[in-house]
C-alpha cells in the first residue's frame, strides 16, 4: 500500500514536470507546399517559434487540394496541437473540420486568406485587400504617368482575393479619369500560360502602357511577354508576386516597381498571435501594436477579429536587394 | 486515301471549324492574321504539339498517358537545377530530354513487360513524380536561368523560333514514320486488336515499349521548350500539362477507344484552342466564356465521334 502511495507521488510529480516544461504546439497549413511564397512564411514562423519559445508545426499540400487540406487538419486534431492556422484553399469547405478542431479546445485561426466565418478566432491578415488594390492601381498610375491605358492578367477567375483586390483596384481607378483599363484575363498558376495570354493582350492592345500580373505566377509571365514582344520602355510590367520572380526583369527594364508584402514578416506574425491569444492575452483594438521581432505594427480591428500586418510594400530596384524569398 | 474516308475524317472537321475560326477573326481584328500573332499562336501551340505526338501514338494503342505533366515537370527541374548547378548549357538540355525518356522507359516497363493497365502506372507516376518535384526543388523555385539555357525556348533559326522548327519537323517525321514505317503501322494493328497483332507475328510488348518511350522523349523536348519559354521553373510547372495534351489529340480525331487517329489531327485540335483562345482575347470577349466555348468543342467532336464509330460496326 505504500508503494502505491510512492508509486502516485513519482506519477503527479512527472505529470507537473511534463507539463511545466510543454511548450504550445503551433500549426500552420498553407494553400500548399513547395512554393516560396509559402516557404517565406514558414522561415517567418520557424523564427518566431525560436524567439518565443513554442514548437512549429507546417504542413500542407503538394497542389492547392481543398480536401488534402481538410485531411491535415484531421490529423492535427487527431495529433493534439495547440493552435492550427489555416491559409484555406476553400474559405467554406473548412468551415466544419474547423468546428471540430474548436470543439476540441484548440485555437483556430486564418492567416494570408480567410475562412471559416464565424468560427476562427483571428484571421491574420497580410494587408487589407482595399491597400492591396489600391496600392497596385495607384503604382500603376504612376508608372504610366496618369494617362492611358492598361491591362490585367489574373490567375484563377474563381480566386477569391485576386477578385477582392481586383475589386478595389476599379474603385480606385475611378479616380484617374484618364486612366482606362482595357480588359482582364486569365492565366491560372501558370508562367508559360501567363506569357501566352499576355503576348495575346500585347498583340490585341498594342498601345497599352502597363501590364499587370495579379499573382505571383501571371507577374513575371507578363513581363516575359513585354520582353518577348520587344516593348521593353514602351510597356512596364508590374504586378503581385515574390521578388526573386521579378529581380531579373527589372534588370532587363521590363519591370520598375511591383507590390507585395512580407510573408516571412506574415509567418512571424501568425504564430505570435497564437502565442499571445494561448496565453489568455486579448488585443488592444484599432491601435498599433508593438511585436518585437517584425518592423511593422499590426493593428486589430475587434469587429472582424482581423490582425492586419500593415501596409504593402512596394518593390523597387533599390530596395529589392533586401529580400531573398 | 480515298475521298470518302477524307469527308468523313475528323481532321477535316476540325481544320474546317478552324478555317471558319481564322477567317472570322481575321474579319473582326486586322491584328490577327499577322505575322507576330501567328508566331504568338504557334509558340502557344509549340510544348503542347510536340507532347500530343507521343499521346497520339499512346492513344492509338489504347492505352492513356497521364503522367506527362509530372514528368515534364521532372524534366524542367533536371533542366533547372543541372543549368545553375555549373552544367554547360548543352548539356543541360540533353540531361532534361534524357530523364524525359528515361521516365517514359520507366512507364514503358511496368506497362509493356508487367502489363499492369496504363491508367494505373500513369497515375501512379503522375503523384510520384510530383512530389519528387518538391523534393528536389526543396519548394524553391528556380528563377533566374542562364540565357543559353532557354535557347529550346527562345532561339531563332532563320528568324523562326526554334520551338516552331521543331514543332513542325517532328510532326512531319513521325506523320511519315505512323504512315509509312512498319513500326508505325502495328502501332495501329495494336490498337485495332492487341491479340489479332500478336497472333499474326506483331512483338506488341516491344511495340508498346516503344510508344511509352518515345512519348517520354517527346515530353522532355516539351519540357525544354516550356522551360525555355517561361524561363522559370515551378515545383507545379507541368501540372495540368496531361489534361491538355489529351484535349488537343482527342479533339483532333484520335479515339479514346484506340486503333484510330493521326498526329497531324492533334495539332489541329491544339491549333484549335490556341487559336479560340487568342481570338478571344483579340476580340477582348469575355474571358470566362473561354473555359465554356472549349469544353463543348470538346465533348462535342467525341460524343460525334463515338456516333459515327456506333454505325460502323
Amino acid at each position: 500500500m505504500k508503494k502505491l502511495w510512492v508509486y502516485l507521488l513519482i506519477g503527479i510529480v512527472m505529470l507537473l514536470t511534463v507539463s511545466a516544461f510543454a511548450t504550445y504546439k503551433i500549426a500552420f497549413i498553407p494553400k500548399l507546399v513547395g512554393i516560396p511564397y509559402f516557404n517565406a512564411m514558414e522561415a517567418g514562423g520557424k523564427r518566431a517559434a525560436k524567439d518565443l519559445g513554442v514548437e512549429f508545426i507546417y504542413t500542407g499540400p503538394t497542389t492547392d487540394s481543398v480536401a488534402k487540406q481538410i485531411e491535415i487538419i484531421d490529423n492535427l486534431i487527431t495529433k493534439g496541437v495547440d493552435a492550427i492556422a489555416v491559409a484555406p484553399n476553400d474559405p467554406a469547405a473548412i468551415t466544419p473540420i474547423m468546428k471540430k478542431a474548436k470543439e476540441k479546445g484548440i485555437l483556430v485561426l486564418t492567416s494570408d486568406t480567410d475562412g471559416a466565418e464565424g468560427v476562427r478566432e483571428l484571421f491574420v491578415n497580410q494587408a487589407r485587400a482595399k491597400d492591396i488594390g489600391y496600392t497596385v492601381m495607384d503604382v500603376v498610375a504612376e508608372l504610366m504617368d496618369y494617362k492611358g491605358k492598361f491591362a490585367i492578367v489574373s490567375g484563377g477567375p474563381t480566386a477569391w482575393n485576386l477578385n477582392t483586390w481586383i475589386m478595389y483596384l476599379q474603385q480606385r481607378l475611378a479616380e484617374y479619369p484618364d486612366i482606362e483599363l482595357v480588359t482582364i484575363r486569365y492565366a491560372g498558376e501558370d508562367v508559360q500560360r501567363a506569357v501566352d495570354v499576355g503576348l495575346s493582350v500585347i498583340q490585341a492592345f498594342p498601345d497599352i502602357k502597363v501590364i499587370v500580373g495579379m499573382n505571383s505566377t501571371s507577374a513575371p509571365g507578363v513581363a516575359e511577354a513585354v520582353e518577348l514582344a520587344g516593348k521593353v520602355g514602351q510597356i512596364w510590367a508590374t504586378g503581385i508576386t515574390v521578388p526573386s520572380m521579378m529581380k531579373e526583369h527589372m534588370k532587363k527594364g521590363s519591370v520598375k516597381k511591383f507590390v507585395l508584402w512580407d510573408p516571412e514578416n506574415l509567418g512571424y506574425l501568425t504564430v505570435w498571435a497564437a502565442k499571445y491569444l494561448l496565453d489568455g492575452n486579448e488585443f488592444p483594438a484599432n491601435t498599433p501594436i508593438d511585436v518585437p521581432g517584425i518592423d511593422t505594427k499590426p493593428i486589430y480591428y475587434p469587429e472582424t477579429k482581423e490582425l492586419v500586418l500593415g501596409p504593402p510594400l512596394v518593390f523597387t530596384p533599390e530596395n529589392i536587394d533586401k529580400y531573398n524569398f | 486515301m480515298e475521298l470518302k474516308k477524307i469527308i468523313k475524317s475528323r481532321e477535316l472537321t476540325v481544320g474546317l471549324v478552324m478555317i471558319g475560326l481564322i477567317v472570322f477573326f481575321s474579319l473582326s481584328s486586322e491584328r490577327f492574321l499577322t505575322t507576330n500573332n501567328i508566331k504568338n499562336i504557334l509558340l502557344q501551340v509549340s510544348s503542347i504539339g510536340v507532347a500530343s505526338i507521343g499521346m497520339t501514338m499512346i492513344i492509338i494503342t489504347g492505352g492513356i498517358d497521364v503522367s506527362a505533366g509530372s514528368i515534364l515537370g521532372i524534366v524542367a527541374v533536371t533542366l533547372g537545377k543541372a543549368a545553375t548547378n555549373g552544367f554547360p548549357a548543352w548539356l543541360s538540355i540533353i540531361l532534361g530530354i534524357l530523364v524525359g525518356l528515361a521516365l517514359g522507359s520507366v512507364n514503358a516497363s511496368f506497362i509493356a513487360l508487367l502489363g499492369i493497365p496504363p491508367i494505373i502506372v500513369t497515375l501512379g507516376m503522375m503523384s510520384l513524380l510530383r512530389s519528387l518535384a518538391y523534393t528536389f526543388l526543396g519548394g524553391r523555385w528556380i528563377a533566374s536561368l542562364p540565357g543559353a539555357v532557354r535557347w529550346m525556348g527562345l532561339g531563332k533559326i532563320l528568324n523562326v523560333p526554334v520551338p516552331i522548327w521543331l514543332t513542325i519537323i517532328l510532326v512531319a517525321y513521325f506523320s511519315y514514320f505512323m504512315r509509312y514505317r512498319p513500326l508505325g503501322r502495328y502501332i495501329y494493328a495494336v490498337g485495332n486488336s492487341l491479340e489479332a497483332a500478336r497472333v499474326s507475328g506483331v512483338d506488341t510488348k516491344r511495340i508498346l515499349f516503344f510508344v511509352y518511350a518515345l512519348a517520354g522523349l517527346m515530353y522532355g523536348i516539351a519540357g525544354a521548350i516550356v522551360v525555355g519559354r517561361a524561363g522559370i521553373v515551378q515545383t507545379n510547372t507541368g501540372n495540368n500539362f496531361e489534361l491538355q495534351v489529351i484535349a488537343a489529340t482527342v479533339l483532333g480525331g484520335t479515339s479514346i477507344l484506340g486503333g484510330k487517329g493521326t498526329i497531324v489531327g492533334s495539332i489541329l485540335g491544339s491549333l484549335l484552342v490556341a487559336v479560340l483562345s487568342n481570338g478571344l482575347i483579340l476580340l477582348n470577349v469575355p474571358a470566362l466564356t473561354e473555359g465554356l466555348i472549349i469544353g463543348v468543342l470538346i465533348l462535342g467532336s467525341v460524343a460525334i465521334d463515338v456516333i459515327k464509330n456506333r454505325g460502323e460496326e
